[in-house]
């Protein structure tokens, strides 16, 4: 006798329940995943996007953030037509916008608006804290001592020096010579005496130099170029 | 019913063992990759970063030249390509000996610094005898410190993935603490994996070759996982949007995370590979042999026929 035992039943499974089960799966873990990373991401999102927050997407050599112009301008031809007052042209970052001249220490430099490694190899560079050419203020200029004010510490009271702009030309007469430490802000600040302060570091071979020399000028004449 | 549980079974043991997986191969990465120094050095091996550091240093010591006096040539006829390399390498071994525990402190060698300070003391002596200057006890400290400063200045250029930096903010010693856990974690991943796959064996011992099937899913969707994510930074351009544009810290940082995902994506292609071929294994050859023969009578007597006789053919079986 044959006994009646129930047997199961062993159908295939569906092909279309093995394929949609990964994407099933696929769907769930995905979830999971997005759930449990919110947390993460939301504090890490700002460390990240700061990591990775150059999107011009440039070579891996460190780009140059101003091209200097060779060409340099002595702007000696704006003073023609001249007048006491007249409109200020603002430079832009990197532009050579004067030339700056001495006889007593036989200097002759262009003048950059504000102040990087690049310019300073090309010329003398005004701190772009400090006030434009023409306005009532500490105008403030540096430039490397070995190379264009080598010979800054040889001024003398009454020296004159001459700054010639696309907008005018501005001469200025030296006050007083004085050395403060590099922490020292206080001639290098923007303040609304009118005056011109040209500094340099102290060479010191024995490292870098803690001291800066600044040379203080009084204005004697502003004119401006009637354009 | 019984088998809509199993399956439901599976399907969880499956997902489980999906995070299990990606756990195993984050672990085995960050160990064997990521904390490995050989990954960093091979990277420096190609050159393109020693000649980074070489220019990066040329220029900062043309720099200082115009408030020091002192040419650049005096240092780069020291620093040359190959002292550069020595110093990267080394600066990369002994942050790694601080991360594994081999040293308390992270500190560098001068020893490849030696021709070049013996060339700094004699720019100085001369100096010193063309300027009738002292050299009393203040001289040689400042001697003394000029040096100590212009090495600390050709290890922070050389020490290109920024260990001291990273010290200084406390990471590193994080990384220290973190690792020492590694092997635990490692041993403790795959022990979840296996244990999770002999619960898919266990749910599945009438027909132990759907294992295949779900194991199948897990490891395939684990890695299409990976693969997608390091595919995507990898060939998006992501990693060149980093901040840092210094030459050298820029093309080490973004060559060994080129090099990170460019192993990631091996690594999940292959495994990729065998969780697809563990499906295809089965959707062709899934089925017991066992149950081969029952389901072809069970066919026929079906279409012929509307009762089977079940307990003949398993009396037969």
């Amino acid at each position: 006798m044959i006994s009646k035992k129930r047997t199961h039943h062993h159908r295939a499974t569906p092909k279309f329940v093995l394929i949609l089960t990964p994407v099933f799966i696929l769907l769930i873990c995905c979830a999971l995943i997005i759930l449990l990373n919110i947390p993460v991401y939301n504090k890490t999102q700002t460390y990240i996007n700061v990591i990775f927050s150059d999107k011009l997407k440039s070579n891996t050599t460190a780009s140059q953030s101003i091209s200097v112009d060779k060409n340099i301008k002595t702007y000696e031809d704006t003073q023609a037509d001249v007048a006491q007052n007249g409109e200020i042209i603002r430079p832009k970052f990197g532009d050579q916008y004067g030339m700056i001249s001495c006889d007593a220490i036989n200097l002759y430099v262009p003048l950059y608006w504000g102040s990087s490694d690049t310019l300073l190899k090309n010329g003398a560079c005004q701190s772009t804290a400090s006030f434009v050419l023409g306005e009532k203020g500490n105008v403030v200029i540096s430039a490397h001592v070995n190379t264009f004010f080598a010979d800054l510490n040889k001024l003398k009271e009454n020296d004159m020096i001459t700054i010639n702009t696309s907008y005018g030309k501005f001469t200025y007469k030296v006050t007083e010579q004085v050395t403060f430490e590099k922490t020292n802000k206080k001639y290098v600040t923007p303040s609304e005496e009118d005056k011109l302060t040209l500094y340099t570091c102290v060479p010191h071979i024995l490292g870098p130099s803690d001291e800066r020399l600044a040379v203080i000028c009084e204005p004697v004449e502003k004119l401006f170029s009637n354009q | 019913m019984h088998k809509l549980r199993n399956y439901v079974l599976c399907v969880f043991i499956s997902i489980a063992l999906f995070f299990s997986l990606l756990a195993t191969q984050a672990v085995f990465f960050v160990k064997i990759s990521v904390m490995n120094s050989k990954s960093y050095c091979s990277i420096v091996e190609e050159g393109s970063i020693t000649f980074n550091v070489y220019k990066q240093l040329e220029s900062y010591y043309d720099m200082t030249s115009n408030t020091t006096g002192i040419s650049s040539e005096v240092f780069m006829n020291n620093l040359t390509p190959s002292c550069l390399k020595t110093i990267i390498l080394s600066c990369i071994q002994n942050g790694f000996e601080y991360i594994n525990g081999t040293t308390d402190k992270l500190e560098y060698s001068s020893f490849e610094l030696n021709g070049l300070n013996k060339d700094l003391e004699q720019v100085f002596s001369e100096y010193a005898d063309d300027n009738s200057i002292e050299k009393d006890a203040e001289y040689n400290t400042r001697v003394n410190d000029f040096i100590s400063q212009n090495e600390a200045a050709v290890f922070e250029t050389a020490d290109v993935y920024q260990f001291t930096t990273l010290d200084k903010m406390g990471y590193l010693k994080t990384m220290r603490t973190l690792n020492r856990y590694f092997n635990a974690g490692m041993f403790l991943s795959v022990l979840l994996t296996a244990v999770l796959i002999v619960c898919l064996f266990l749910a599945n011992k009438k027909n132990k070759r759907n294992c295949t099937y779900w194991i199948g899913i897990s490891l395939s969707l684990s890695s299409l996982i990976c693969l997608a994510g390091a595919s995507y930074l990898n060939f998006s351009g992501y990693f060149n949007r980093f901040a840092v544009k210094s030459p050298h810290i820029y093309t080490a940082i973004t060559s060994i995370l080129h090099k990170f995902s460019q192993q990631l994506i091996i690594v999940n292609v292959i495994l990729l590979a065998a969780g697809v071929g563990m499906i295809v294994y089965f959707i062709f050859r899934g089925k017991d042999k066992r149950y081969e023969g029952m389901d072809n009578i069970h066919h026929h007597r079906h279409h012929h026929h509307h009762h089977s006789t079940e307990s003949s053919q398993s009396q037969q079986n």
